[in-house]
């Protein structure tokens, strides 16, 4: 009887057991071995997503461009007070329109408004925040329910000291940038325990080989005896 | 036959001065003699027609405001543009409106389903009314003063009953008439029409004929204002922003009334917020796009005004609208989506509380220098993309100097270079080349030398 009371809940992917299979919508994260990873094979569409980490700049901007490229309609992608100023043509080259994309940078005591507000906004379909003072338990609550109001995804890039700390975001994960890649480790999620540590390599195969545009003379092996 | 509908507003003199006079002993006075008063003054006693003294000697508490003809005026300019939605053809008649509904009575079915309509109207604008329809707009005034509301095939029999002593003429008018024998309206109309005209005063004469429905009083129909200008003054003054919410929702929701009914959008709104000491804080507002919807130009106001330290007091608030954009109305497209129309709604959130800096979109400008293809804007411009080499996720504004050699920075170059001159034009040449580096064996990055300093630069990061 409480299970059938229940079930619209369940249904709609605002409530979960420990091991079941959610029906909530996700998107593909663009790592095969990472979907894998994930209850619903993707990242949550419509969560809070905390990807805690000390390299604000690499892993979790990677993750968030090889989602954005994968999963586009007309909505609107936002960046909120990055660390450095994100390049244009790479999002075109990435295939991203840049006219899609909002850049705020606000100040750290207005952040937590300023996401709910773009969260529960209809217009925006995903976007990537970076922290600099720690959030409420309150404030990041109340983030969460706005992404499931606004039907937004929002990766918030946090220190990796707030690890050890409880926190109201269904979906936790930590990053570490290795030689080769980054290490990914989902500590929390919706419809399953914890996952172990997976490594997602650099794809760096288009440094090995020159670009079509490069003059032949400028190779490395011909030029690098000049500095 | 032509039906008017007469609107007279019992608190009228009160509501214009935008008090709330619910839970407080208040009259209006005049030379002395109150005009009006609050409920809760009238069951302490105090009676329009009353002296000021007589009504303060039965309610020491009584607050007195002194008769404002001005506020009075404005109050109902603002409900004739109230009453505008329900017919364009509204009059500001003798302390009230006149409403022609000839026609209105159709579409909103009939008298008594319009009679409904406005009232609920009115509830939900916070005032009461009084209305009755009738021929002329002295019938449904006189039907009014008496609390009748009669169905159109009523209106004359019961005009005919009504005694002359309610008419709305002079007494020594009414008692002449009176000692003609005449007691009822009924009566009056039973004598032949050329002794009456013969016997009685034309105006006399006329106000009847109107009364019966047989004479039309030119009236002069209410036109929409070109600018929206419009205040509300409070009887003690806020010490709060909080206490602005009430009155910033009264007068947006006027605005977006006075906007619909002239088919127009606007983007730009000006408050002014009076301070006790005579100072005024102006509020400019421009929103993103226009718009005619209340909550459009509620929030933003809201937000702005929440950032607002007033010095003293605010005893006034007013909002005036100037620029205004003709609307067309929305495309009916199956396949537009909710989100499609809560973008302005944000941006104008956003940029109301934390300026219209905060917000800014990737551009690409046509010139080969990094630094100035890849720009924040607020407006968009995004030139074709030419075919380029990959590009970093992160660029640094300005670049990081690493000296003489890149490896002693950390930086082993492994792909380049990439050969940029350019800037001739403007006294800011680049003549470059860039390199892709593997930094502390960690991280990709995009250097480059300049070929006149021979020096090295961290432009950007790949990841």
């Amino acid at each position: 009887m409480k299970t059938n009371i229940l079930r619209p809940l369940f249904d709609a992917g605002k409530l979960w057991q420990g091991s079941t299979e959610t029906a909530i919508e996700v998107t593909d994260t663009g790592f095969p071995e990472l979907n894998q990873h994930f209850s619903g094979h993707g990242w949550p569409a419509h969560m809070l997503i905390e990807i805690l980490t000390d390299d604000l700049l690499s892993a979790p901007m990677q993750c968030a461009f090889a989602t954005w490229t994968r999963q586009q309609d007309a909505r609107w992608i936002a960046l909120a007070n990055p660390p450095l100023s994100p390049c244009t043509e790479r999002f075109m080259q990435e295939g991203i329109d840049p006219q899609k994309v909002d850049v705020l940078n606000v100040p750290d005591d207005q952040l937590a408004w300023c996401l709910e507000q773009l969260a529960s906004a209809q217009s925006i379909r995903s976007l990537i925040a970076w922290e600099r003072e720690p959030f409420t338990p309150t404030q990041l609550r109340r983030l969460q329910l706005a992404c499931q109001r606004g039907q937004t995804q929002l990766f918030l890039v946090r220190s990796l000291k707030h690890h050890i700390q409880a926190s109201p975001a269904p979906v936790r994960v930590t990053m570490q940038s290795l030689s080769n890649g980054f290490e990914i480790t989902i500590f929390k999620q919706p419809g399953t325990n914890a996952r172990p540590p997976l490594v997602i390599p650099s794809e760096l195969h288009w440094i090995t080989k020159a670009h079509p545009t490069q003059r032949k003379t400028s190779m490395l092996q011909e030029t690098v005896g000049l500095h | 036959m032509v039906i008017y509908a007469y609107l007279t507003f019992p608190d009228l003199l009160l509501d214009a001065q935008g008090i709330s006079h619910h839970d407080e002993c208040i009259a209006i006075h005049h030379q002395g003699q109150i005009m009006q008063c609050s409920d809760k003054a009238v069951s302490a006693g105090v009676m329009p027609g009353m002296t000021l003294s007589m009504g303060l000697t039965l309610c020491p508490k009584l607050l007195t405001q002194t008769y404002q003809p001005d506020a009075e005026r404005r109050l109902l300019h603002r409900l004739a543009l109230w009453a505008y939605q329900y017919s364009h053809q509204v009059a500001i008649w003798n302390k009230g409106l006149c409403i022609e509904v000839s026609k209105s009575k159709f579409l909103f079915g009939d008298l008594s389903a319009l009679t409904q309509t406005l009232k609920q109207a009115s509830m939900s604008q916070h005032f009461r009314i009084r209305l009755a329809f009738g021929y002329s707009p002295e019938m449904a005034a006189l039907f009014v003063k008496e609390g009748l509301r009669p169905k159109e095939h009523a209106f004359e029999k019961t005009v005919s009953r009504l005694s002359i002593d309610v008419a709305d003429i002079p007494a020594e008018q009414i008692k002449r008439l009176k000692n003609m024998g005449f007691r009822t309206i009924g009566d009056y109309f039973s004598a032949p029409s050329r002794a009456r005209q013969a016997r009685i005063h034309q105006n006399t004469f006329l106000y009847f004929n109107a009364v019966a429905g047989r004479h039309q009083t030119p009236l002069t129909w209410f036109t929409p204002p070109p600018v929206f200008h419009q205040s509300l003054e409070f009887l003690r003054g806020l010490e709060s922003v909080d206490m602005l919410r009430f009155p910033i929702h009264r007068l947006t929701q006027d605005a977006s009334h006075w906007l619909k009914q002239r088919l127009c959008t606007t983007s730009h709104m000006r408050w002014e917020i009076t301070l006790e000491d005579r100072q005024i804080e102006h509020l400019p507002i421009v929103l993103n796009s226009p718009v005619n919807d209340a909550s459009a130009l509620a929030d933003p106001t809201w937000i702005r005004l929440e950032q607002l330290q007033p010095r003293s007091p605010m005893t006034g608030i007013r909002l005036h609208i100037q620029q205004v954009h003709q609307s067309s109305p929305p495309k009916q497209d199956l396949f537009v989506k909710a989100h499609d129309t809560d973008r302005d709604q944000l941006i104008d959130r956003l940029t109301a509380r934390l300026g219209s800096e905060c917000i800014k979109t990737p551009c690409r400008q046509q010139d080969p220098r990094p630094e100035y293809a890849n720009q924040l804007d607020t407006r968009a411009t995004v030139y074709p993309l030419p075919h380029l080499p990959p590009r970093p996720i992160w660029l640094l504004h300005p670049p990081e100097a690493l000296g003489a050699s890149p490896e002693n920075a950390g930086h082993r170059l492994l792909q380049g270079p990439e050969r940029i001159e350019s800037g001739w034009w403007d006294f800011e040449p680049a003549c470059r080349r860039y390199w892709i580096g593997l930094f502390q064996q960690q991280r990709i990055s995009w250097i480059y030398q300049d070929q006149h300093s021979k020096s090295w630069w961290l432009a950007g990061w790949f990841t």
